[in-house]
């Protein structure tokens, strides 16, 4: 029994039930918020460490034997990427104290938090293939939420293309799960992996991991399916743009990492073609799209899409340094575009707009302020000799 | 029976999509109940359809005897359904505000946010 494994989403489904409790009370929400990050923060922590000395840990939750019951499987890989959205979490709610309208507050903001980061764990952590299907949507559900908070014109446009994109993607997922239900007859990932390598490499196979990429293609913004996230992303206000922009891409990208390396790791050459082209095509229109903006959060939004591409080509190289590189890419995107969502939050306080036109005298009317951001553009020199890490941006 | 739910999926999807392309967000949110409905019909007939024997493990036996019907794809089934209702539920309000805002129930309307 490790309860660590299972702790990482059930204690944010905790807090976010508690301050559903007091549903009225502004401060008790904003209290729980907070504490209930840093309850997160720590059982992270304990999970990472305990991963650290062991290598994996995993749960069978119910008590059910591993490939008929649900299990939770955490290695090196999930642990960080939980740790990761603890820190964050911790870092948004703190963010959110100050910057979140007490319209915001008053519909559930802070319950739709936890709901989400407990979406994002279960995520990185379950071992079961429907298990992640469940998690995805616990996570989009939350996200829709937080999306239309405050109900602008521009959220609804926003929400409508999100919603309905990664709806369809959800559904190309289920199919794929389905089909592979039918195809190999277990849903345990890792025992889906042995029982294809004991199989012959038979066409629906590789239609599986099609449908797979498609719906993770989706979920991660990779081009050419990432339109949704440039016309949603600068929508909500920055606290949730931030954490969208931390967590929900990553999601798709990390199920990417986990299904092909881990469940179609045949070699199929044409598959890792098109993901090698997709990759680059990623890069290079997520550049160009921002370079063509002038809106401060809209550029932010079309990186992301270009900082996918990175990721997705450590993956699609598949060679073990390669997608240490792309891991790698991931974590420092985390940390890197959350920060310049929270700076462009900054820069709408101190002028009053997110236009760049409008800018020119910030440094002028703000003095200091331009060195979090020039300091984030340059990143910290030591990760630029990484491979994952990408010298632009 | 196999053969006729194929076909029955098969036109569900295509319906779906169909309603999907459309310019009415009314209908955009058909398609997506169309198609959660579809894919659970989808896992519910890939798992194999076995009819008059249920999953149940006799008096003093460990395991079911004979060839028994799956009961994980409909557990699976029953969990994608609840999902795609709420869902639902929250795209049904979704168009409601949007159309409230946006005084229109027509996508081409909604290209503010687009480049």
């Amino acid at each position: 029994m490790r309860p660590e494994v299972a702790l990482p989403v059930l204690l944010p489904l905790l807090s976010g039930a508690i301050s559903l409790l007091f549903w009225r009370s502004r401060p008790v929400q904003r209290f729980i918020g907070i504490g209930g990050n840093l309850a997160l923060l720590v059982v992270s922590l304990w999970l990472f460490v305990g991963v650290m000395e062991e290598g994996y840990i995993t749960l069978e939750m119910g008590g059910w034997p591993a490939p008929f019951g649900i299990v939770l499987v955490a290695d090196v890989l999930s642990a960080v990427m939980v740790l990761m959205t603890a820190i964050i979490g911790l870092l948004m709610g703190i963010y959110s104290l100050a910057t979140t309208g007490r319209g915001h507050e008053k519909f559930g903001y802070y319950p739709l938090m936890h709901l989400l980061l407990a979406g994002v764990a279960g995520a990185f952590l379950t071992g079961d293939i429907f298990n992640l299907y469940v998690w995805f949507e616990v996570m989009l559900v939350a996200s829709f939420a937080l999306m239309i908070l405050g109900g602008e014109r521009a959220q609804m446009e926003g929400a409508i293309k999100y919603v309905t994109l990664n709806l369809l993607a959800s559904i190309i997922f289920l199919t794929a799960v389905g089909l592979t239900y039918g195809t190999v007859g277990t849903l345990n990932m890792a025992d889906i992996a042995l029982r294809l390598d004991a199989a012959e490499h038979s066409g629906m196979v590789e239609v599986l991991a099609v449908m797979y990429m498609v719906a993770f293609g989706i979920k991660a913004a990779a081009f050419p399916l990432f339109f949704w996230l440039p016309a949603s992303y600068h929508t909500p206000p920055v606290a949730v743009s931030a954490l969208f922009a931390a967590l929900l891409t990553k999601v798709g990208v990390y199920s990417l990492f986990r299904v092909f390396t881990l469940v179609f790791d045949q070699s199929m050459d044409y598959l890792q073609d098109i993901m090698l082209w997709a990759a680059a095509i990623t890069m290079v229109t997520g550049v160009l799209g921002a370079a063509a903006q002038f809106e401060f959060r809209r550029i932010l939004s079309f990186h992301i899409v270009s900082q996918i591409g990175y990721m997705l080509l450590g993956l699609a190289l598949n060679t073990p340094l390669a997608i240490a590189g792309g891991v790698f890419a991931v974590l420092h995107n985390m940390v890197v575009k959350t920060n310049l969502f929270l700076i462009s939050g900054i820069t709408h306080r101190l002028l009053g707009t997110y236009q760049l036109k409008k800018m020119g005298a910030s440094t002028v009317s703000a003095p200091g302020w331009q060195w979090p951001s020039f300091f984030q553009r340059f990143r910290w020199p030591v990760f630029r000799r990484y491979p994952g890490s990408s010298p632009n941006s | 029976m196999e053969p006729l739910m194929a076909v029955a999926i098969g036109i569900l999807y295509a319906t779906a999509i169909f309603m999907m392309l459309r310019r009415s967000i009314v209908k955009l949110v058909i398609g997506l109940m169309l198609l959660s409905n579809a894919a659970n019909l989808l896992i519910f007939t890939t798992a194999g359809m076995t009819r008059g024997a249920p999953p149940l493990i006799p008096e003093g036996m460990s395991a079911p005897v004979g060839n028994v019907a799956d009961p994980l794809p409909q557990a699976v089934v029953l969990t994608a359904i609840v999902i795609a209702f709420s869902v639902l539920a929250f795209a049904v309000v979704l168009i409601r505000r949007a159309y409230e805002v946006v005084k229109a129930d027509d996508l081409d309307k909604m290209k503010e946010t687009d480049t």
